[in-house]
């Protein structure tokens, strides 16, 4: 099996999307931002979120076709879940009562962490999606333009491992950059 | 990740066995019915009626399944 990191969006979902937590790990962190910018409130981002990812595996647990661009799929559910929200001044629990999913328990902290990506942007949403391995030598290697053998020594592993983090990196942020469009 | 308790209770569901759709007592029970009436309303046309209404139940059936 090809690894989580290097199959797209809609592979994921295939077959039912056996594979949606690989696919909620990937957006997670995009679609809260999102949801705390639109609500301004970590507690309810949180709910809708939930929300959301719940619609999405019960439409693909019932089969419904794949689109083409999962993640605008997903925040088109979002967008359809707020406006709901706001209509009926409650967020629903629909999708999750139908997959009999346990109610979700936060922590002040979870919630204070969520609330911690309002001015968070898109890029940084991206580039936090990746692996800490891949995360830290794009970092090093884009940001702080060192050489591949200072990051290799920083590291302390080989430049040819470094090299393959960073191009897998730059890969992946690509692949999400033209999922998002 | 943030909200991990989501991500496991999400794969959890992803990895249950999905429900099989069947069709209620109350639908197979309303097909026959209209079947039945079908039928005797036009015995004349038995034959033909009887294979339409067999050819549209069948198309309703396969869709609900």
């Amino acid at each position: 099996m090809p690894r989580a990191d290097l199959v797209s969006d809609a592979e994921l979902l295939h077959d039912h999307g056996t594979q949606f937590g690989d696919f909620y790990a990937r957006h997670e962190r995009r679609l809260l931002a999102y949801l705390v910018r639109r609500t301004g409130r970590g507690e309810v981002a949180a709910d809708l979120s939930a929300e959301v990812f719940a619609a999405a595996l019960a439409a693909c647990r019932r089969g419904a076709p794949i689109p083409d661009v999962p993640v605008a799929w997903l925040f088109a559910i979002a967008n359809h879940k707020l406006a709901d929200g706001v209509r009926r001044a409650r967020v629903e629990d629909n999708a999750r009562r139908k997959l009999q999913m346990r109610a979700l328990e936060l922590t002040r902290g979870q919630v204070s962490e969520i609330e911690g990506l309002y001015g968070e942007s898109e890029v940084d949403s991206l580039v936090r999606g990746l692996s800490a391995d891949q995360r830290q030598a794009v970092l090093a290697y884009v940001v702080d333009e060192c050489a591949y053998s200072d990051i290799a020594a920083g590291l302390q592993c080989s430049e040819s491992v470094v090299r393959k983090r960073v191009s897998r990196g730059l890969a992946r942020l690509r692949l999400r950059l033209e999922e998002a469009r | 990740m943030l909200l991990p308790e989501l991500h496991d209770e999400l794969a959890r569901v992803a990895a249950s066995p999905r429900p099989v759709r069947r069709l209620s007592g109350l639908t197979v029970s309303a097909f026959t019915a209209a079947l039945v009436a079908l039928l005797f309303a036009a015995p004349a046309a038995h034959a033909q009626l009887t294979e339409l209404a067999v050819n549209v139940a069948s198309s309703h059936l396969r869709g609900l399944l």
